[in-house]
């Protein structure tokens, strides 16, 4: 077992650094088209890294989903998310930097490979994996929305000052950054809203007080907050820059509240 | 029948903007229909076995392959002058001229774009098929001249691929789109407003009604140069004198006046930036003085570009493609060396392949006109010993040829000589000119 995860592990490592290098390549060479060899390549990634986490799984005997194990569902969220958006935007100038990311991310679990934990009640509980993986990919959302927000603002201030570099000239234009800023924050919006809502339905199966649950307080609390930026968006019709800046505020508070949580409590109080 | 491939048949002849003035260069242009009945004429009436003639705007070369290359010119010169009804003595010194090596390198550079007044230009590259192809079918070029003229494409294919040469827009107006192109990634969706109808404004707004703005509205002084021009492109008129409404539709807004002062100024685009909301507006300036107010750089959401920023790129973009050249120059000098070389094996092929042919005629004949004295079984032995004998003695002369041709690319003299002695008349097309020409065809 531990050879073949060490194997699909430097595995999903290796295909996420020729996807980077590629994307490296395409960004310096400033080649925009999606091909087949790039559909081709992501499936390979994707469906390799659902295996090797598949096998984690069964060596732990629960969904990997704590210690370092948790960076590579992380970096496969990352990886996700971004073809989402590269695909409805039909652009991969930012490709190589949420690849680089994913890669550094899988690079991560590499502890987790070797010591595998106690299992964990929860974490054995179904319901609860698809309610944990939700959640990440929730955050992951708002992660790559935060990480838009700030390309945007850097072209922005490219373009103002008139000074176009290599970042600016590869990166999408304006309008489409501010636009997958808010798409992403929407994807990852509706991860987390799958994400409580199960987590509810579990609370309740099981009887516990989640309402004074600080992860649970939290949250609810980021939902909120991206929900209100998602009507800002289309109620309000905010777009652009100001849009971009309250994107990033929902993230501050995001990160801050998420330190502040998970300083508190690794589990739900709960548990 | 093409016989041995002779590099120094190869003649160009040409004018270009180095050398020649506007007035010469309109005067030697031709249209493609005038360009065939003067390769036709150039074939039926001088001494040119094929030639190949290209005309840009920026030149007019022709690609000749002539037993006389030399007085070939002074032929294309006279029937240029018959059938343009020019005196082309007081421009003899624009003509250029290069034979052999130098041609194809020429070409070469030609291809590439090097040679271009813009560096690194595409167009170029598409004239030059056009060209190529009117003459192929026209039944005007020879196997030689397909042959360079395919490894001429492939030569500027490699360099546009493998160098920066046609990286970075150096047109003011291009670079003007691409700017608009960072702000919005669907330019034809974006409403277009072209304030002053001048020379410069209208190059802008037929770039960005190239890269496919469908909305344009017209602002000018004088109103009836905006409507002639509105006729022009399908676009709308607006009044010069209340420039706020248009600028609340506009998405990019060009400005090109001869105005002395700011045409729109600062307060006027703050207060058409607050009614905007948080959509962008992208604004070019191409006048001089600048006929937006530089003060407006300071407005949210509207990104100026003027004259000067646009010349900076240019220039930068400039820069970078003079020294991608460097580098296509150094790839040119590698492939045409190639080329000559490669060429020069298939004349040794050639020979070789005609001496072979001839020597086993004679075996042949020889063994037709003796076989008849020998039994069955014996005919056999003399076929196969006459075959061996003659292998080992070409054998030796034909490792010579080849090594000859290794050595150095100029030995048609003493292939003519061999082919004089032996009676040969060597073929270069058997092998390569059939897969020349289907290639050429799949370049269409």
């Amino acid at each position: 077992m531990t050879a073949s995860l060490i194997t699909l592990y430097a595995a999903v490592a290796l295909v996420y650094l020729v996807a980077t290098i590629h994307y490296a390549v395409e960004f310096v060479r400033g080649l925009e088209r999606i091909v087949f060899w790039d559909h081709l390549e992501r499936t390979i990634t994707f469906a390799l890294h659902v295996a090797f986490l598949l096998t984690l799984g069964r060596a732990y005997g629960e969904l990997p989903l704590v210690q370092y194990s948790f960076f590579s569902f992380t970096a496969l969220g990352v990886a996700l998310v971004h073809t989402i958006l590269e695909q409805r935007f039909q652009t991969r100038g930012t490709g190589v930097f949420f690849f680089a990311l994913a890669f550094v991310l899988h690079l991560m679990c590499w502890p987790g490979v070797l010591h595998h934990p106690e299992p964990h009640r929860l974490l054995q509980n179904p319901v609860y994996g698809v309610h944990a993986l939700a959640a990440i990919f929730g955050y992951v959302g708002f992660l790559i929305s935060a990480l838009y927000g700030l390309f945007y603002l850097s072209v922005y201030r490219s373009l103002k000052s008139r000074r176009i570099g290599l970042f600016a000239t590869r990166m999408p234009p304006l309008d489409l950054l501010w636009k997958m800023n808010i798409d992403s924050a929407i994807v990852g919006f509706a991860f987390l809203t799958v994400a409580l809502g199960l987590g509810l339905a579990l609370s309740v199966r099981l009887n516990v007080a989640y309402v004074n649950d600080p992860k649970v307080v939290q949250s609810c609390a980021v939902w909120l907050l991206y929900g209100l930026l998602i009507l800002g968006r289309f109620v309000l019709g905010w777009r652009g820059r100001f849009l971009v800046g309250m994107s990033l505020a929902c993230f501050a508070v995001t990160l801050l509240s998420t330190m502040l949580v998970a300083y508190l409590h690794t589990f739900h109080t709960f548990v | 029948m093409a016989g041995l491939y002779r590099m120094e048949r190869l003649l160009i002849l040409g004018i270009n903007h180095t050398t020649a003035p506007l007035a010469l260069r309109e005067a030697l242009y031709f249209d493609s229909e005038a360009m065939r009945l003067f390769l036709r004429d150039a074939i039926e009436k001088t001494a040119a076995e094929g030639v190949v003639g290209l005309c840009t705007c920026n030149r007019t070369e022709f690609y000749v392959m002539s037993p006389q290359p030399q007085t070939i010119k002074a032929a294309l010169i006279d029937g240029l002058e018959k059938t343009r009804r020019i005196d082309l003595s007081p421009y003899r010194k624009s003509f250029y001229s290069y034979s052999g090596e130098a041609a194809i390198k020429h070409l070469c550079r030609v291809a590439s774009g090097v040679d271009s007044m813009v560096i690194g230009e595409d167009q170029i590259l598409k004239q030059m098929r056009q060209a190529y192809h009117l003459a192929l079918h026209g039944g005007f070029t020879t196997s030689y001249l397909n042959l360079v003229f395919e490894r001429a494409f492939m030569i500027a294919k490699r360099a546009r691929h493998e160098t920066r040469i046609s990286e970075g827009n150096i047109s003011v107006a291009s670079v003007a789109v691409s700017f608009i192109k960072h702000t919005f990634a669907d330019v034809s969706s974006r409403p277009a407003l072209l304030i002053g109808a001048g020379e410069t404004g209208e190059l802008v707004a037929h770039a960005l009604l190239d890269a496919g703005v469908k909305s344009l509205a017209i602002a000018n002084r004088t109103p009836e140069r905006a409507r002639e021009l509105a006729e022009k492109w399908g676009a709308a008129t607006v009044d010069f004198d209340n420039l706020e409404p248009a600028l609340l539709k506009a998405d990019i807004v060009v400005c090109a006046t001869g105005s002395p002062t700011a045409v729109l100024t600062a307060p006027m685009l703050k207060r058409v930036m607050a009614q905007r909301g948080e959509r962008i507006l992208a604004a070019i300036d191409l006048s001089v003085p600048r006929n937006i107010d530089p003060a407006a750089d300071k407005i949210d959401q509207l990104f100026v570009y003027d004259i000067e920023a646009l010349q900076e790129v240019c220039e930068k973009n400039k820069t970078k493609r003079q020294v991608e050249a460097r580098k296509v120059e150094a790839l040119i000098d590698a492939e045409v060396r190639r080329f000559v070389e490669w060429s020069a094996s298939l004349n040794a092929d050639a020979v070789i392949r005609a001496m072979r042919n001839r020597i086993e005629t004679i075996r042949q004949r020889e063994i037709s006109r003796y076989g008849k004295a020998f039994h069955e079984h014996e005919f056999e032995n003399l076929d196969r010993f006459t075959r061996s004998l003659l292998n080992k003695v070409l054998h030796d002369l034909t490792a010579n040829l080849k090594s000859m041709a290794r050595e150095s690319d100029d030995r048609l003299m003493e292939f003519d000589a061999l082919c004089r002695a032996l009676n040969l008349k060597p073929d270069v097309d058997v092998e390569s000119d059939s897969k020349i020409t289907s290639d050429s065809d799949d370049e269409i």
